[in-house]
Formats: structure tokens, C-alpha cells, sequence
């Protein structure tokens, strides 16, 4: 343990602290002596705002900064956000520019290699305007090689390039976003490479100079464009064309016409992305003759099914010399529905050797692989993606009632058929095996205990074989991840919040496996896996760390400082993303059998407790109620206005009416949460009788939030520690909501507006309209002294009880209704992290 | 032109001998270069501007990023270890790098110079480092004025 702690702790500090290196006793300032060349590349490497700093730290560096070469403006940068946080926006604004206003000014190289400019404007303000104008010439004049701009007016008027920047001859690289090119423009980019356009409307006429007037492009990307119909791309050097997004830049519900079509010229391009939303859109390839690999991810939601397959046809007829593809799930789907009407439906032959499907596995969707596979008579490799997106889950929502009888079918007989289905189409693939994850749900037991058995099919031998993991209540709670021959799943014992382990299963002899880690550390909340090339990344909690299955070792990565990025980044690397490392290739397919049918959420529920250090006690019984009873996975976060702090997203004086740390705090939510799915928020003096899963079961998505809506008056006039308590409408609310983190409407919820806005907006749920809240039964925000259970009637049963005006863990409230159960949950608490000690 | 099949003596200006072999060799374009342009009847090239204690470092690097089958984890891992180093060591790593034209190992180095300042305030910059403050408190405070949007 000793080395791993070492080595977490020299991860977890940085650099700041175990690497601290004093001046040494030479006494010469080694730093200095470099050549001004390489301090100005180390000055470059800072944010501009560090960087203009150490001209004080002495003469010799007075000037150093003057001379980088790239200059990087983001309105976001700290310096401009938190040092000011009392200041109103406006003057943020303000501050910005003239910083960036004087670093222009002192600039002194003679050539800029890389300006960006990010930057939100409040207001339509002309000078500004100007100003910007006047930094872009500035670095036109520079011969700036790479160009970001990222600058947002207003979605009336956005901030037109001027004609210096859409006619220059030293740019290689472009990328602007919410920007606008003037009706009278002329684009001439004679030495662009790169060209990225985000947000922008492009008109047929637009894309028709730019099909002209950059001979050199070698990459062009549109996001979050439409408005055009022909995008002829001719030049030979112009190898990547991606395209993620159409819709309306300026409307972000209204597609400008809702049956747009475009079509595709690109006779030289070699890799093409088409993805994200494509609704109301059509497309032809025309003439891609060079298509190496061809991602077509992209969803729409509204074209009919039966001329669907025309498209389908159409495109794949279209790509059919790609020898990567990856196929979204709908496509999938819609070939499966139209073979249970009509078996014979024949596919255009397609040459790709890398095939990969994202699709969910259902009986009906092996129809649709089975014939892909039937029409890809060059394959050699093959994946199969079942990952759960939000779309894949929609459709299997759609599917449940189509397919009937599917969820129901299991054991041997389900497995054969799929294997019989696919088998014919696989032989020519070497080394292929088919594994068949099977969770059962057993009924009779005790409700979250699973049973595990996984079904291998062997080509080879064609035969099916059965492995049954080593402990029978092992929990699966993510697709297994392939690194190093072996499948690897995140497991736990059964009780969703303990006991967490790598189990594995090898491949070659088929054997199963259990990772020793050395240590998992101090993590609590959900533990998940992610791969990264040959090593897998685990994620517990707070902690993150690597794991080498080649050489069985682990190591913690440089930086500790797991902020949300980096749990993305983990997800987003275990995403469909073919990795072209793997010899041989093996299909994974994870079924997921519920009684009820529904598609699992392999996801943790996030729930958010208010942390006050004075009430530590009752966060730890309100978290260890919420664990024990729960039959989801649960990601529990304490919000502590210290670390919020520490991090610039809370600043907010303390005010004398607030009685908690997180009467405000717990408006970030939304904002913690990523802005992503549902979240929950609940004050730490809540205790929970009964299964958060149903809580759960109720959201939806129509609402904003929900929560308990009481009708409520109190009666005692102090609350906590005598802070004054306030009557205000929707009181009490606030306490415990279900956050629909993904609305628009929640979208107000940034630091900026939770650090600002009084109580009385926040905790009245100002910025929304009362039909924006959903409701739930007040047995889930049962207060204590105000709701009564009433007898023999279950539904006044309190789920979880709200000790409001204080609870047991002040010597005052002991006595108070219900605290001899709060009081019997801390003496199970306090026994179990006793027993977790010895 | 010497042949690549032998070894390599590298000789310091302290008469330090590093002898590499092909292996290590043929994948640093630097040494090709050396070798080309010195007379090598000798096999031996003299590096006059780096020490012994410097040049077991570079080679010691060289090494490591020339092994067979080295995992990209290991060597983030070995370089991890290999900059713990006191700035006066990796300014002459830096120098030798910069003379073996070695871009690999000066953006290391510069990358760990980063690292070393990355964040800190002023005061801890001077600190770390012992650079001293010639400014007078007059023309330091001059300097804060006349650039008070980046310092407020």
C-alpha cells in the first residue's frame, strides 16, 4: 500500500506540491539563462493572462511575453471570470477587452502562428465591433496562420467576418463558429488547409466560392449548418469532409425547411462523417469514389419507414467501395422491420472489410445484421456496438410492442436462433466467437441478487458453451470492455455499493478471472470502465486510475484532479469507436433480460446531498439510507460550498437568512450534473425509507423538475440554529427536486445566475412556469410536524422523511417524531463502517 | 561514411565514452546526421559541449524510447521519473538536446520548465526558481500601473 499511496499522492497534488522544487543551492537562476527563444516557447504554452504576468518578475522578463507567437483570447479564462465575480457582466466584458485590447497593442513578433478569439457579447455594441475587427486585421497583418473565432453577438445580428479574413492568403487553418459571411463577400482562401464552420447559414453561393477559391483545402467540416443543396467539393487534395448537425443556426427547434435536400460531390475525399441530427434531411452521395472510410452515425427521426429503405438502399449503394463503414442502429432497425414483412429484401453489395454496427440486440435486429452480413461478402472484421444511446433506447421503446414476445424468450433456444441466424455470414471470419452475456433477473430471490451465465459460441467448433462466473450474485453493470484478449466487467457483490471488482473472462481458453487491484482508494459512488487503447481506465467515485492487463500493473494519471472531463472522457472512450488494434474480432452482444421489458439504464442515477459540516452526520445516515434501500446503481455527490469554492463555481456571500451551506448551492445541480439526464437533489436531513428506484420511475421528460409540492405555511418561526425562517410561495420545494438536468429551461442554472440571483428567484423556481413542474406523491418530502401518516392508508406511508425544522443529531430535536428511526439508521451506519474498518 | 552495423562512441568534453549501438542508433536521426558530417575513422564523435553527467541522461533516454515493445504507459511512466531533475540539470539536458538537434527531449524539457511554473503566482515563480527582482519598488510599481489590466 505504501508505494500506491506515493504514487496516488504525487498524482493528486501535481506539481504544486510533491514537486515542488526549491531554488537550488547554486543559487543561480537557471531558468533565466535560457534562451529567450525558449522561454518565449514556455510563455507561449501558458494562458495568455499567466503569461502577461511574469513580465514583473524581473527586467529580464519584462517584455518576453510580447514576442509569442499564438494568442489565445477566451473570455472564459478564469482571470476574467472569478477574479471579477462581484463585478456585473458588462464590466467583465469590459475587462476582456481591454485586455485583449492591450495585448494587441504590445505585440510585438512580427508573425502570429495561432489567434483565437472567444468571446460572449451582452449586447450589440458597436465599438466592439469595431475592435474585434481592428485584433483581426491585426493578426491578418501578422500573416496568422491558424484562425479560431468563436465570437457571439446576438442570434438577430451575429458578427460578420470582415472581408480581410474571408479573402487571405496566409491562413492554413479557419474555424469559426456563430459568425456570418455578408451577402457581398468574396471567400478566397488560396493556402487554407482546414476549414471548419460552425453555426454558420451557408447558401449555395457560399459554398460555391469556397468549392473555388481554396485550392489547397485538405479537410472541411460543417456543424450546425443548412441552407445549401449542392456541396461540390472537387480538389484533389481534399481527403475529409465531416458533416455533424444540420439544422438552422440561428433556430435551434425550426430547421429552416423541413425537407431539405442536398446532394454530395467529393470524387477525391477518402474519409467522410456523416452525424448527429440529420432530421427532415435527405441526402445523395454522388460521386465518392475514393471513400475509404465512411461513418454514417447520424440519426433522423422523421422519415417514413417504407421510403426509408430507399434511402437506406440508396446510401449504402453509395458507400458500397468504403472498406471502413460503420452503420448507425436505425438503419439496422429499419431493415429488420421491413424482412419480418418481407424476408427477401436484398441489399446492394458492399466491398468493406471493417464493418462496425452500433445497434442494440434484439431477436428482430439479428434479421437486419444477418442480411448486412449476407451483402458484405469481402468482410474481415466485425463489431457490433450494443451500446445504449439515448436513441438506440428509443427505439427499443418503439420495438417492445413489435416484437412482442422477444424479452421473453431465453435459454438455449434464443441463443441458437440468433447464432443459427448469423452463423452462415460469419464463417469467413477467422477466429470469431460469439459471446452471449445473459443476465437473468431471477424472481424468487431476494430482488437485486442476478444470476450470470455466459453463453460463448465457438465457430470453430459450432458449438455453444457455457461460463458460469466464479460468485453467482456477481452484478454486471456495463457492457464488458475487450482489452488484451480478455473481456472485462465492472462487477460488484450484489448490493450495488460495495464489494466492487474487475471480473474478466479470457477469450482463448475461456476461463474466468478476477482483477487484483492493488488498491481502489477512498472511491465511493459508481465504478465504471473504460477502455484507452490496451489498458483499461477505472473509475470509482473520485478516483481514477489505469489498469495495464498485460503486465498487471496500475498507475494513477499524472493529474488526480478528476473534474467532470475527465469521467467524459473515460465514457466517450469506451464509445463506438472501432479500435483497429484488435487481431481477431469478436462479436459481444449483451442481453439484458428484465421482467418488465423496459431497455436498461446502465447508468448511475446521480443524486446530490447538500453538505453542511455542522450536519456531517446526517449526510452520512441520509446517504447510507439511500444506498441500502436502493435497487438502481447510484452516483451519490456531496455539494460542499469549500470545494465549490475552490473550483470558482460558487462566490456568493453568506447570507444571514441562508440556514444551510447549500441554500444556494443547490441550484448548481443542473450545472454539476453536466446538464445531462435527471439528477436529484436533496438537503442532507432527509432519511430514506424506501427505494430511491421508484422515485426514479416517475420522472418525466416533459417537466423541467420535480418535486413534492407542498402547501405550506411553517409554524415555528426559527429554524436551524436560530436562523430566521422566511415564508415564501413553493417553500420548502427546493428541498428535494428531481432535476431534468437536459432541459432548456434549466439551462439558467449557471454558476453565474445561482451565484447572483436572490433566494426568492432560486428557491421559487422563478424561471419556470408552473406546468414546467411535475409532481410527486409528498411521501417522498415527508415533513416532519406538518404531514401526518394517516392510518391504515399506505400511500400517507412516508417514503422519505424530511426532518425540516432539525433533526435527531441536534441534542434539541432528539426527541423529535420519527427520530428513533433516524437514531436506529445511524447505529446501522456507524456498525458498517465499523465492520468496513476491520 | 562509417557503416550503422558497429557501435557508436559518443565522447563528452569530460573524455566520457558512450558507446551506442545500432539499434539505439538508427532510430535517432541526430546520430545519422553526426555521423555523416564527422570523420568517423575513428568511430568515436566528440561532443564538446556536453558532460558525461549530462549525456548519461540523454542516453539514458535514448534508450528507454528506442526499447523494442515499449508500451507508450511505460515510457510516460520512465519519463515521469526522468524529469525529476534540479533546474540546473535540466537546463544542460536542455542545451545538449538543443546540440544533438533532439526535438523529442527539448519539448520534454520545456514541457517540464511549464509545469514547474504552470499556476503559481508570481512570488512562487521567483521562489522556485531564485530569480531575483531587479526591479526598485518604484519601477516595479510602475510596471503593475502601466499593465494594470493584466495584473487586476
Amino acid at each position: 500500500m505504501g508505494k500506491e499511496e506515493e504514487k496516488q499522492s504525487a498524482g493528486s497534488c501535481g506539481n504544486s506540491k510533491t514537486k515542488r522544487i526549491r531554488s537550488e543551492t547554486s543559487g543561480i537562476d537557471w531558468i533565466s539563462l535560457l534562451p529567450d527563444s525558449v522561454i518565449v516557447q514556455i510563455l507561449s504554452l501558458l494562458t495568455l493572462t499567466d503569461a502577461c504576468k511574469t513580465s514583473i518578475l524581473s527586467k529580464r522578463w519584462q517584455y518576453l511575453w510580447t514576442y509569442i507567437d499564438n494568442l489565445n483570447f477566451d473570455s472564459r479564462d478564469g482571470f476574467f471570470l472569478f477574479k471579477t465575480s462581484k463585478l456585473n457582466s458588462s464590466s467583465k466584458a469590459n475587462r476582456f477587452i481591454s485586455f485583449t485590447d492591450n495585448v494587441m497593442r504590445l505585440h510585438r513578433c512580427s508573425n502570429i502562428k495561432e489567434f483565437s478569439l472567444e468571446f460572449v457579447l451582452n449586447q450589440d455594441d458597436v465599438s466592439t465591433i469595431s475592435k474585434i475587427d481592428k485584433w483581426l486585421e491585426i493578426a491578418v497583418n501578422k500573416n496568422v496562420k491558424d484562425l479560431y473565432l468563436k465570437v457571439w453577438v446576438s442570434n438577430e445580428q451575429p458578427y460578420t467576418l470582415p472581408q480581410v479574413l474571408c479573402s487571405n492568403s496566409s491562413l492554413v487553418g479557419l474555424n469559426c463558429k456563430y459568425c456570418k459571411l455578408s451577402e457581398n463577400c468574396v471567400l478566397n482562401w488560396p493556402t487554407l488547409k482546414s476549414l471548419t464552420l460552425t453555426n454558420l447559414l451557408l447558401g449555395d453561393e457560399n459554398i460555391k466560392q469556397i468549392s473555388s477559391g481554396c485550392p489547397q483545402l485538405e479537410s472541411l467540416e460543417l456543424s450546425e449548418f443548412c441552407g445549401l443543396h449542392h456541396l461540390h467539393i472537387t480538389y484533389p487534395k481534399c481527403t475529409r469532409l465531416l458533416l455533424i448537425d444540420h439544422r438552422h443556426p440561428l433556430n435551434d427547434s425550426d430547421p429552416l425547411d423541413n425537407h431539405c435536400f442536398f446532394d454530395i460531390v467529393a470524387p477525391f475525399v477518402q474519409h467522410l462523417e456523416i452525424s448527429g441530427a440529420f432530421h427532415g434531411v435527405k441526402f445523395r452521395l454522388r460521386d465518392i469514389s475514393s471513400l475509404v472510410h465512411a461513418d454514417l452515425n447520424f440519426h433522423n427521426h422523421t422519415w417514413g419507414v417504407t421510403n426509408d429503405l430507399i434511402d437506406i438502399k440508396d446510401i449504402l449503394a453509395d458507400v458500397r467501395y468504403a472498406s471502413e463503414l460503420t452503420v448507425p442502429s436505425w438503419f439496422i432497425e429499419v431493415i429488420s422491420k421491413l424482412m419480418l414483412e418481407n424476408a427477401d429484401l436484398p441489399l446492394p453489395l458492399l466491398e468493406c472489410k471493417w464493418l462496425t454496427i452500433n445497434s442494440f440486440i434484439t431477436k428482430c435486429s439479428f434479421l437486419g445484421i444477418g442480411n448486412l452480413l449476407s451483402s458484405t461478402p469481402y468482410l474481415e472484421n466485425l463489431t457490433l456496438l450494443p451500446e445504449l444511446d439515448f436513441l438506440a433506447v428509443r427505439i427499443i421503446h418503439n420495438d417492445i410492442n413489435f416484437l412482442g414476445d422477444d424479452i421473453d424468450v431465453l435459454g438455449n433456444k434464443f441463443l441458437s436462433f440468433q447464432g443459427d441466424l448469423i452463423k452462415g455470414s460469419l464463417e469467413k471470419l477467422k477466429n470469431s466467437k460469439v459471446i452471449l452475456e445473459v443476465r437473468v433477473r431471477s424472481t424468487c430471490q431476494h430482488h437485486n441478487k442476478h444470476h450470470n451465465e455466459f453463453e460463448v459460441y465457438s465457430l470453430k467448433s459450432d458449438s455453444w458453451r457455457s461460463i458460469h462466473c466464479l460468485k453467482n450474485e456477481l452484478l454486471f453493470t456495463e457492457v464488458g470492455k475487450f482489452v488484451n484478449g480478455k473481456l472485462h466487467w465492472a462487477t460488484c457483490d450484489g448490493h450495488l455499493h460495495e464489494g466492487w471488482i474487475i471480473s474478466s473472462i479470457d477469450l482463448s481458453c475461456e476461463e474466468w478471472g478476477v482483477v487484483e487491484l492493488p488498491c481502489y482508494g477512498e472511491g465511493n459512488g459508481v465504478f465504471s470502465l473504460g477502455v484507452y487503447g490496451s489498458e483499461i481506465l477505472v473509475i470509482f467515485g473520485s478516483v481514477f486510475m489505469i489498469y495495464n492487463p498485460k503486465d498487471d500493473s496500475t498507475r494513477y494519471p499524472k493529474y488526480m484532479d478528476v473534474g467532470d472531463e475527465e469521467k467524459n472522457l473515460v465514457f466517450s472512450l469506451s464509445s463506438p469507436n472501432p479500435d483497429l488494434r484488435l487481431k481477431s474480432w469478436i462479436i459481444i452482444m449483451s442481453t439484458d433480460v428484465h421482467s418488465n421489458g423496459n431497455a436498461p439504464n446502465s447508468k448511475a442515477f446521480k443524486i446530490f446531498i447538500g453538505y453542511d459540516p455542522r450536519e456531517d452526520v446526517a449526510y452520512e445516515v441520509c446517504r447510507y439510507s439511500l444506498l441500502k434501500r436502493s435497487s438502481i446503481p447510484l452516483e451519490i455527490i456531496p455539494i460542499k460550498q469549500s470545494e465549490l469554492r475552490e473550483k470558482g463555481l460558487y462566490w456568493r456571500e453568506r447570507g444571514k437568512l441562508e440556514s444551510t451551506e447549500f441554500s444556494f448551492s443547490r441550484f448548481l445541480t443542473p450545472h454539476l450534473a453536466n446538464f445531462e439526464g435527471w439528477a436529484m437533489f436533496v438537503d442532507c436531513d432527509f432519511l430514506y425509507l424506501g427505494d430511491i428506484k421508484e422515485l426514479r420511475d416517475m420522472v418525466d421528460d416533459k417537466y423541467a423538475l420535480m418535486c413534492v409540492q407542498h402547501n405550506y405555511a411553517p409554524k415555528e418561526t426559527t429554524k436551524m440554529d436560530g436562523a430566521v425562517q422566511t415564508v415564501y410561495p413553493r417553500k420548502n420545494w427546493s428541498s428535494m427536486v428531481l432535476y431534468n438536468c437536459g432541459h432548456p429551461k434549466n439551462k439558467v442554472l449557471t454558476p453565474e445566475i445561482v451565484n447572483t440571483e436572490s433566494g426568492a428567484f432560486l428557491h421559487r423556481f422563478t424561471w419556470l412556469e408552473d406546468e414546467e413542474i411535475g409532481e410527486v406523491p409528498f411521501v417522498w418530502n415527508f415533513l416532519v410536524g406538518h404531514n401526518k401518516v394517516v392510518e391504515g392508508d399506505p400511500a400517507t406511508f412516508p417514503k422519505s422523511i424530511h426532518y425540516t425544522l432539525g433533526g435527531p443529531w441536534f441534542e434539541a430535536w432528539k426527541d423529535c417524531e420519527f427520530g428513533d428511526l433516524w437514531i436506529k439508521e445511524l447505529e446501522e451506519y456507524k456498525k458498517a463502517t465499523e465492520k468496513k474498518v476491520d | 561514411m562509417m557503416s550503422l552495423g558497429k557501435l557508436i562512441t559518443l565522447k563528452t568534453n569530460d573524455n566520457e565514452e558512450f558507446k551506442l549501438d545500432k539499434t539505439v542508433a538508427v532510430k535517432l536521426e541526430i546520430i545519422k546526421n553526426i555521423v555523416q558530417d564527422v570523420d568517423c575513422t575513428s568511430n568515436v564523435i566528440p561532443l564538446p559541449n556536453i558532460d558525461g553527467k549530462t549525456m548519461t541522461k540523454v542516453v539514458k533516454y535514448w534508450k528507454k524510447h528506442s526499447e523494442e515493445g515499449v508500451t507508450e504507459v511505460q515510457l510516460k511512466n520512465f519519463d515521469q521519473d526522468f524529469l525529476k531533475m534540479s533546474h540546473s540539470e535540466l537546463h544542460d539536458v536542455h542545451l545538449a538536446a538543443k546540440y544533438l538537434d533532439d526535438n523529442q527531449l527539448k519539448e520534454v524539457i520545456i514541457q517540464e520548465f511549464l509545469d514547474r511554473i504552470k499556476g503559481k503566482p508570481i512570488e512562487e515563480i521567483r521562489e522556485v526558481f531564485g530569480i531575483v527582482n531587479d526591479y526598485t519598488p518604484e519601477e516595479e510599481e510602475e510596471v503593475r500601473r502601466e499593465n494594470a489590466w493584466a495584473f487586476e
